[in-house]
């Protein structure tokens, strides 16, 4: 599956929507979603906890076993606005684009 | 004449521009196209960014360019289709004939997408006025940032190919790095052409070749070097770094040499397991005597904390773990008090709804309606609140037995060392009315210890002078305290506000009452 295809799937897990528009900022995305029923988050702020709790999941979403592994955990929370640039979806897109290569581990069979 | 025929040139290919099979309206294109990856010879993927369409189909029409106005004849037709399945928003031209190398081309489309339009639940079709996108197939590569770590890697359009020991030579230094594909699925536009460094530098040099590299047309790849970028900009506050070194020094003539140090040092420092992130701090705030006016704090502050955030689906959004040890001490270290501090903040749903939140609301149902609109476009909410609950617990003791002086050094008293076992929830609450803000802030703190403070009082002296003299005292029990607010900004960004302040209740260590109103005027960046 595509990297950006993943992401996206991260987000709607996040925010609760994986957003039409990848040029959104992260933060307005997940001010905009605080009263989303599936994932609400009223009053969390985006910095640290929101971004932590994103980075948290694209760790865990980006190390399962398969051919496209990557080392998100270089993503700090200060890489994100407004201390770092990552501040849309396609930076994020990006990032994770040329964050490290894990070695591929192969799928378990179910 | 040359002019003339060119000038032909350009009517001939304009007259050449296919037309779309038209069903209504056409409407402008709706997709930023930002981006674009050539993944075979004969292939063009362009990224549409704004929007999310679907069943894009187009008529496409190639032509070569010579230069920014200068447009040759079409060289080509062929489709448009997409997104590609698992590949969303990247939409795929297709071409009978692979396209040249090291030219420049214009892509011209027209057809229909179907999108989902704001009150409307189903996609809708809609076709769309010729668009253009102009793009290369030249063989280069160029150096950028990666975003975040600040690292160096290699961006270029095209998909490329690595033979064994491909590397990148920094000629300024002899440096190599090996290279990798961003991916390992040839497909994935997002991807292609993107080449890790290993290791990443943090910067590269002006003088760069790529060795065992070669572009989808097996071209060899040339590497633009990166252009100097600006340093970043510094936090504005020293609430907002999370380095902060401050080292004032005043001598001279019947001056007696000061000096005050003021640090603060608070990294935010990778995960542990379990989702914890460490948040240590060390604060350092003292000095000798005062440099001009500026007269020095005593506190030496180190704290070590970690945090975890729990989210919640219901009423419950979720609760933020974020216990930390404190030890307070000073730089004669007459005060030594450890502290283990437990708070907890709980988040529950509809407790909060800002003014600057309720504005970004109205904002993004705007652009919902029209794409072009601006956040100064759409009026600001007047009207906003929040409500944040925490509980915390603050555990520890006082490690030493201290001397407190009176306030005019006449007298002392010592404060037998003590245990320290408080509860402390906390509410702070704000209502936002245009330029007017109200907060309220409460701390019922409950004492289950007898704490050992210190009370003054004024003592006539046999000489008919005053002197103050302090005595020993205990506090235990309910000892609230409260902050009530009211700030009226003078700017919409909220810089600049005048504000007083009601004060009231008592506050460890000493649990002074306060009862107090404070005026001012608060500048904030």
């Amino acid at each position: 599956m595509a990297i950006r295809k993943r992401v996206n799937d991260v987000l709607a897990d996040w925010c609760g929507v994986a957003p039409d528009d990848q040029t959104i900022s992260l933060e307005v995305l997940w001010t905009s979603t605080r009263n989303n029923p599936d994932r609400p988050h009223n009053g969390i702020d985006f910095q640290p906890d929101g971004v932590n709790d994103l980075r948290d999941k694209l760790i865990d979403e980006f190390k399962k076993p398969g051919n496209e592994r990557k080392r998100v955990s270089v993503l700090k929370a200060q890489h994100f606005k407004p201390t770092g640039d990552i501040d849309t979806v396609n930076d994020l897109v990006r990032a994770v684009v040329v964050s490290p290569n894990l070695k591929s581990m192969p799928l378990k069979e179910s | 004449m040359k002019k003339l025929l060119m000038t032909l040139i350009v009517v001939a290919a304009a007259s050449t521009w296919p037309t779309a099979q038209i069903n209504g309206a056409e409407v402008d294109f709706p997709c930023q196209l930002t981006d674009y990856r050539i993944l075979q010879p004969n292939e063009i993927m362009v990224r549409c960014d704004g929007v999310n369409i679907n069943n894009f189909a187009a008529e496409a029409s190639l032509y070569r360019l010579l230069d920014e106005s200068v447009v040759y004849p079409a060289v080509a037709t062929g489709s448009g289709s997409g997104p590609v399945a698992g590949y969303p928003f990247w939409l795929k031209f297709l071409f009978p004939e692979p396209l040249a190398h090291t030219q420049d081309y214009e892509l011209r489309f027209s057809g229909s997408y179907k999108i989902k339009r704001p009150g409307r639940a189903d996609w809708v079709t809609e076709f769309f006025k010729p668009t253009r996108f102009r793009f290369t197939t030249r063989p280069e590569l160029a150096v950028a940032k990666t975003p975040g770590p600040n690292e160096q890697y290699l961006s270029g359009h095209s998909a490329v190919q690595l033979s064994a020991g491909a590397k990148l030579v920094d000629k300024t230094n002899g440096q190599e790095y090996d290279l990798q594909l961003a991916s390992s699925d040839p497909a994935d536009p997002d991807a292609a052409g993107q080449l890790v460094l290993n290791p990443a530098p943090s910067t590269l040099g002006q003088k760069l070749e790529v060795r065992g590299v070669t572009d989808i047309f097996n071209q060899k790849l040339t590497v633009k070097p990166a252009k100097a970028a600006p340093p970043p900009t510094a936090p504005k506050t020293k609430e907002a770094a999370n380095w902060n070194f401050n080292v004032l020094h005043q001598m001279g003539e019947g001056i007696k040499p000061t000096w005050i140090v003021d640090v603060k040092i608070a990294p935010v420092l990778g995960g542990l397991p379990g989702r914890f992130y460490i948040t240590p701090s060390l604060i350092v705030d003292t000095g000798n005597g005062k440099v001009g006016e500026t007269k020095t704090n005593d506190i030496i502050n180190p704290k070590f904390g970690v945090s975890r955030l729990v989210r919640t689906n219901g009423i419950f959004n979720g609760i933020k773990f974020s216990p930390s040890i404190s030890y307070e001490t000073n730089r004669e270290r007459d005060k030594r008090n450890l502290l283990f501090d437990g708070n907890t903040r709980i988040y529950i749903t509809g407790l909060e709804n800002t003014k600057a939140q309720r504005s970004q609301d109205a904002f993004m149902r705007a652009r919902l309606l029209n794409p072009t609109v601006l956040p100064q476009d759409v009026p600001e909410a007047r009207f906003g609140y929040s409500v944040k609950l925490f509980f915390g617990t603050e555990l520890g003791k006082a490690l030493t037995d201290n001397e407190a002086k009176s306030s005019d050094k006449s007298s002392s008293v010592i404060v037998p060392k003590y245990g320290i076992r408080r509860f402390r929830p906390q509410f702070s609450s704000s209502l936002e009315f245009w330029r007017l803000t109200t907060s309220l802030s409460v701390y019922p703190r409950f004492l289950f210890s007898t704490e050992n403070v210190t009370r003054e009082m004024d003592t006539l002296q046999p000489d008919g002078s005053v002197k103050k003299t302090i005595f020993l005292h205990t506090v235990s029990g309910w000892r609230p305290y409260g902050e009530l607010s009211v700030s009226y900004s003078f700017d919409p960004a909220g810089h600049y506000a005048a504000t007083s302040v009601y004060k009231f209740g008592s506050q460890p260590p000493n649990f002074d009452h306060t009862n107090v109103v404070l005026s001012g005027v608060v500048v904030r960046f």
